[in-house]
């Protein structure tokens, strides 16, 4: 590696495909984005930087504020979820037996094999009001239903008037259902890796020196497994708080998230300098979460070091 | 005799197809430093494991202090261990590591104070409290995780290869150090090692075993010099071991023919059971310690065990070295000379017969393997 780095010219021709790409497709559109953010629309088609920066100030609107706040709360509902759900699901995959562990990962990498745009059609198939979740939830009323009218309790109505169906589309919780979905993979791996490269003798010592599985769990799995999930929470958190196709097709427009507010600006509202705008301060926001986390690691390596 | 504070009884151990535990029965003494001692996949660490609560045998029962444990779990038998690894905490620093143990059995917080302070002053890590353990040698990880066993007051410490992954200057001091820690805290040690000297410098008494059975239970003296078969000379020490061919016993003595070998007259009580048996005269080996046997470049009188070869590598030793002697049909048995001889031995180049012989009485007459 280093002669190839002290090497200018093998350097160069290795690497300028990607400098190149990297440019050209990134850096160049970024800074065209960037330029817009501080533009105006001064015709139909044209706009015209003028280093205003109304269109930031517009990010305080009220309206604009609310669909981010929420945003970061589906987001984060989402996450919380994901790192509730795939921890678990982790530490099994992680505990299987050498011959199970291989089917059991690509059991959690299929859905990718798939269209997203194909997965949350499926989806809406299944959280429909006459969806499969609702067939399910009405064959168990049925059930329960006919059970208590067998014991002969039918007449106290302890199941109220007949089945309702749940209404998922359209609402958060729909939405949130969606996001999950899409990142679980994303949160059960770096939590998956970070229990697989732990010392399993560090479990043993804690239940040998007298632990439960409980306090193991609690004093000493999840604690060594804390950076897996770190970044299971951030690869999860970014991409979700971005979300455009879920709350598009399972919110049915009425639970948009700050991404469909940016589709908008640059397709009907045709306002792509606050598209811009917008879009610039969501890549901020997570330059700044990356920052944050990139701060806290240097400062534990730096703990660590100190001799 | 006092009552045996560990009495493994017919344990056996069955993993998928591999039986990695056969009919085990050892009775470990209380105070007593215990090896189990064989070679990697003996089965030494899957007892470990059920002593320590960590597999439960297939077959068998495990007492401590004559109560049965077998079906225990790990955290609520009285017994700690030192892994391999030392597995401390790296989240925590010396000190937590220290009192985990005590916190776990809710000891109230100024006693858990006051003996973790006494544990890392045993260990020699008092200035140390405050260290995380990635800021601490290998050595001392291993002192913190003997200081969180022994903090624990346990009925008996169990140590998984404690010495395999120190370097060899430390090993020294470290073996010693274990072996006056343990008179210190008089708590029964049971150290698993496949290496022979180690197990031979600490222990009290040590169990070799080999592929799941247990071989012997003895002293190392008795090991040493009353191995019950070819197995366990050939592990605790090397030994020149030759088939034995045919042999006749008469009026106290039992005189025996084996390759390479003049007739070889030992003196007995009795002629040995595995002699008589079924098995053929070949399955009984004679055996010898290089260090009994000496070189010459002359033949010695009748009244040596002798063979001839030429010389083969000398390796030097400091002290003394191991000379190769190199038989006719390409075998070789090894001697241990001192470096005088050595350089006065024509080099291996010259391929001059030379003598290698011993007095008969120093021979060993053992079955090949007892089953």
């Amino acid at each position: 590696m280093q002669s190839i780095r002290n090497n200018v010219g093998v350097f160069l021709s290795f690497s300028s495909p990607t400098f190149i790409w990297l440019i050209l497709f990134f850096i160049v559109p970024l800074g065209i984005v960037w330029l817009y953010s501080f533009g105006e629309n001064v015709s139909l088609t044209e706009i015209e930087t003028t280093w205003t920066l109304d269109n930031y100030r517009r990010m305080l609107e009220p309206e604009i504020l609310k669909l981010m706040g929420r945003s970061v709360w589906l987001a984060f509902a989402s996450t919380i979820i994901c790192l509730l759900v795939g921890f678990p699901m982790a530490l099994v995959i992680a505990t299987a037996s050498p011959n199970a562990k291989p089917w059991l990962l690509l059991l959690i990498m299929l859905p990718f094999w798939t269209n997203l745009l194909i997965r949350t059609y499926a989806l809406l198939n299944i959280l429909g009001t006459r969806g499969r979740l609702n067939d399910l939830l009405r064959w168990l009323y049925e059930q329960a239903d006919a059970l208590i009218n067998t014991i002969g309790l039918g007449n106290l109505g302890l199941l109220g008037d007949g089945f309702t169906p749940l209404k998922m589309l359209g609402t958060p919780a729909g939405v949130i259902y969606g996001i999950v979905y899409v990142s679980l993979p994303f949160a059960i791996l770096p939590i998956y890796s970070s229990l697989e490269r732990m010392d399993k003798s560090l479990l043993e010592a804690s239940m040998d020196l007298g632990g439960s599985q409980w306090q193991t769990a609690k004093n000493v799995l999840i604690p060594l497994a804390m950076p897996g999930v770190i970044t299971a929470a951030i690869i999860t958190f970014i991409p979700a708080l971005g979300q455009f196709l879920t709350p598009d097709l399972l919110g049915r427009g009425q639970v948009d998230m700050i991404a469909n507010v940016i589709e908008r600006q640059f397709k009907r509202a045709n306002d792509w300098p606050f598209g811009s705008a917008i879009s610039l301060t969501l890549l901020y926001a997570t330059f700044m979460l990356l920052a944050i986390r990139s701060f806290n690691d240097a400062a534990r390596a730096k703990r660590a070091s100190k001799r | 005799m006092s009552d045996p504070i560990v009495s493994i009884r017919n344990i056996s151990k069955q993993f998928d197809s591999v039986l990695a535990l056969d009919d085990v029965s050892i009775d470990i003494r209380p105070g007593e430093i215990f090896a189990l001692l064989g070679p990697s996949g003996c089965g030494k660490s899957t007892l470990l494991r059920v002593i320590s609560g960590f597999e439960t045998p297939t077959s068998g029962e495990l007492l401590l202090d004559g109560e049965d444990m077998t079906q225990l779990p790990p955290n609520k038998r009285p017994i700690n261990m030192v892994f391999q690894s030392y597995a401390v905490f790296p989240h925590m620093n010396v000190e937590t590591n220290v009192a985990y143990g005590l916190k776990m059995d809710k000891v109230p917080s100024d006693e858990i104070k006051t003996r973790v302070a006494t544990a890392l002053a045993q260990v020699h890590l008092e200035d140390f409290a405050k260290r995380m353990p990635d800021q601490l040698s290998g050595g001392q990880r291993q002192r913190v995780a003997l200081a969180r066993a022994l903090v624990k007051k346990p009925r008996v410490l169990l140590l998984d290869e404690p010495l395999s992954a120190l370097d060899a200057k430390l090993r020294d001091a470290m073996r010693l150090e274990l072996v006056k820690l343990q008179e210190t805290v008089g708590i029964t040690f049971i150290i698993v090692t496949h290496d022979q000297a180690e197990a031979m410098a600490m222990a009290d008494r040590i169990a070799v075993l080999e592929s799941g059975k247990l071989r012997q239970v003895a002293t190392p003296e008795e090991l040493y010099s009353h191995p019950i078969d070819g197995f366990v000379a050939d592990f605790i020490g090397n030994i020149n071991s030759f088939a034995v061919s045919s042999w006749h016993a008469d009026n106290g003595q039992i005189s025996l023919t084996a390759e390479h070998l003049n007739t070889v007259v030992l003196a007995i009580d009795e002629t040995p059971a595995f002699l008589l048996s079924e098995a053929p005269a070949s399955d009984a080996v004679l055996a010898v310690r290089p260090e009994h046997v000496t070189v010459s470049l002359t033949q010695p009188d009748e009244n040596h065990v002798s063979l001839r070869g030429t010389l083969g590598d000398v390796a030097y030793q400091g002290q003394h070295c191991i000379a190769e002697i190199r038989l006719d049909n390409g075998t070789s048995i090894s001697a241990i000379i001192d470096n005088a001889l050595a350089k006065s031995l024509p080099s291996a180049l010259e391929q001059a017969p030379i003598w290698a012989f011993w007095q008969a009485n120093n021979m060993l007459l053992l079955p090949r393997k007892v089953d």
